[in-house]
């Protein structure tokens, strides 16, 4: 009768060995640590509310980090409204899960235009009056309501329609500071379809002008996209699209 | 001294008895197999190697083998196209996908758990958080009042037209 005392014992330890590792990571565990990097800035918030550990992990400055560089879907439109009222909206793909606090961006000092966007971050500008000749820049992050403004730039942009920017703020691992950099390719005085370009980097502070000239049709407003440190736009000419590489500082 | 692993066949059998050779490169995407093997001594002369995983069901691991398959073979891992296999491959039911993160997660897999675990984020992303610690089996350990606290912060979170759990 030994041997089957020594084979209940056996099942016995087998079936603790099991429960064990199976508790050794609870599942709760697994998608705290691997899946809510994944979601967005809304359901994050939300789920701050799940348990303390969970509220710890989504409001530690690693995972805040860690999920600034997984996440990466489309989650709305800001749209620019010309009419009085709110200056801008936001139309979410999925209410439930994507969304701002403040889609009307009441929280920055100015009514804004929003002109450009970039991996979460928004580039806006001040309205432009008449007492105000260079309206200033906004960089915001409209889920968290953060922002900082840009120093005057050195050379004049005109007004909305004079000048396109782009925005690039490309999240990386080893990274730990959010720099972005703003090239703005702007009508030189009343030629049309001939641009000058002024960069910000937020790592100097500082706006850059270049010596780069580009007369290849007028720039599509929004159009443009960013490669590595070459920055494109669509132009109004059928199939020309003009390009400036930042690091080179050349058209 | 144990072989180096690319040199050996292994053996994984799952909870219910049913087992699955891999070739040593393809077991490598598991860093759980390669410490084991690499602590394992016994085996070396043959070049075979045995594991058992007591959790995960042959089900279970048929997939998880047919990731490892397809993500070793170099002449298939181009971008695009893999991308698509991986997007046709985590169409799964639900069960299974909690099984399959769950197995990455033994196995240690990283780009099996990568994938799961974006396909889970989706599937989460819009419930509220006492349909989380249902469905994940987690304690509520704020008191009413803190849980208000804490909604109330973000309290534009929990709003949005298509919140499943208001219908």
């Amino acid at each position: 009768m030994a041997s089957s005392a020594n084979d209940r014992k056996a099942k016995l330890l087998e079936h603790i060995k099991k429960l064990i590792e199976q508790q050794r990571r609870p599942i709760d565990d697994i998608i705290r640590e691997n899946a809510l990097q994944y979601l967005p800035a809304k359901s994050l918030l939300r789920f701050k509310s799940v348990s303390k550990q969970w509220r710890r992990w989504i409001s530690s400055p690693f995972f805040i980090h860690t999920q600034s560089n997984s996440f990466r879907s489309l989650s709305g439109l800001f749209i620019n409204n010309n009419n009085n009222g709110s200056s801008t909206s936001f139309a979410s793909l999925d209410p439930s899960s994507y969304g701002v606090p403040d889609a009307s961006l009441e929280f920055l000092p100015d009514d804004v235009h929003v002109c450009a966007s970039s991996n979460g971050l928004l580039l806006c500008r001040g309205k432009i009056r008449p007492e105000i000749h260079n309206p200033l820049y906004y960089v915001c992050n409209p889920a968290t309501r953060d922002w900082s403004f840009l120093p005057s730039p050195d050379c004049d942009h005109g007004g909305h329609a004079d000048s396109v920017p782009i925005l690039s703020f490309q999240p990386s691992i080893l990274g730990f500071d959010a720099d972005f950099e703003v090239v703005v390719a702007f009508r030189i005085g009343d030629f049309d379809g001939i641009y000058g370009f002024e960069v910000f980097s937020s790592r100097t502070g500082r706006w850059r002008p270049s010596t780069a000239v580009c007369d290849g049709g007028r720039l599509v407003p929004f159009s443009g996209v960013i490669s590595g440190s070459v920055f494109l736009w669509r132009t109004s000419l059928p199939s020309v699209v003009a390009c400036y590489d930042a690091d080179a500082d050349k058209c | 001294m144990a072989s180096p692993s690319h040199t050996r066949t292994v053996t994984l059998k799952s909870c219910d008895d049913v087992e699955f050779v891999l070739d040593g490169s393809v077991a490598t995407l598991s860093q759980t197999l390669v410490s084991a093997m690499a602590e394992d001594s016994s085996s070396s002369d043959d070049g075979t190697f045995t594991w058992c995983v007591s959790n995960i069901t042959g089900e279970v691991l048929a997939k998880v083998v047919e990731f490892c398959n397809k993500h070793a073979d170099i002449s298939s891992s181009r971008g695009e196209d893999l991308k698509e296999w991986d997007k046709a491959f985590i169409s799964v039911e639900l069960d299974l996908l909690y099984d399959l993160i769950l197995a990455a997660d033994n196995l240690n897999i990283e780009s099996l758990l990568d994938l799961t675990a974006q396909r889970v984020a989706d599937e989460i992303k819009g419930k509220m958080p006492h349909e989380i610690r249902m469905l994940f089996n987690i304690e509520k350990d704020f008191t009413d009042e803190e849980e208000r606290e804490i909604r109330r912060e973000h309290a534009w979170a929990y709003g949005g037209e298509s919140l499943k759990s208001f219908l």
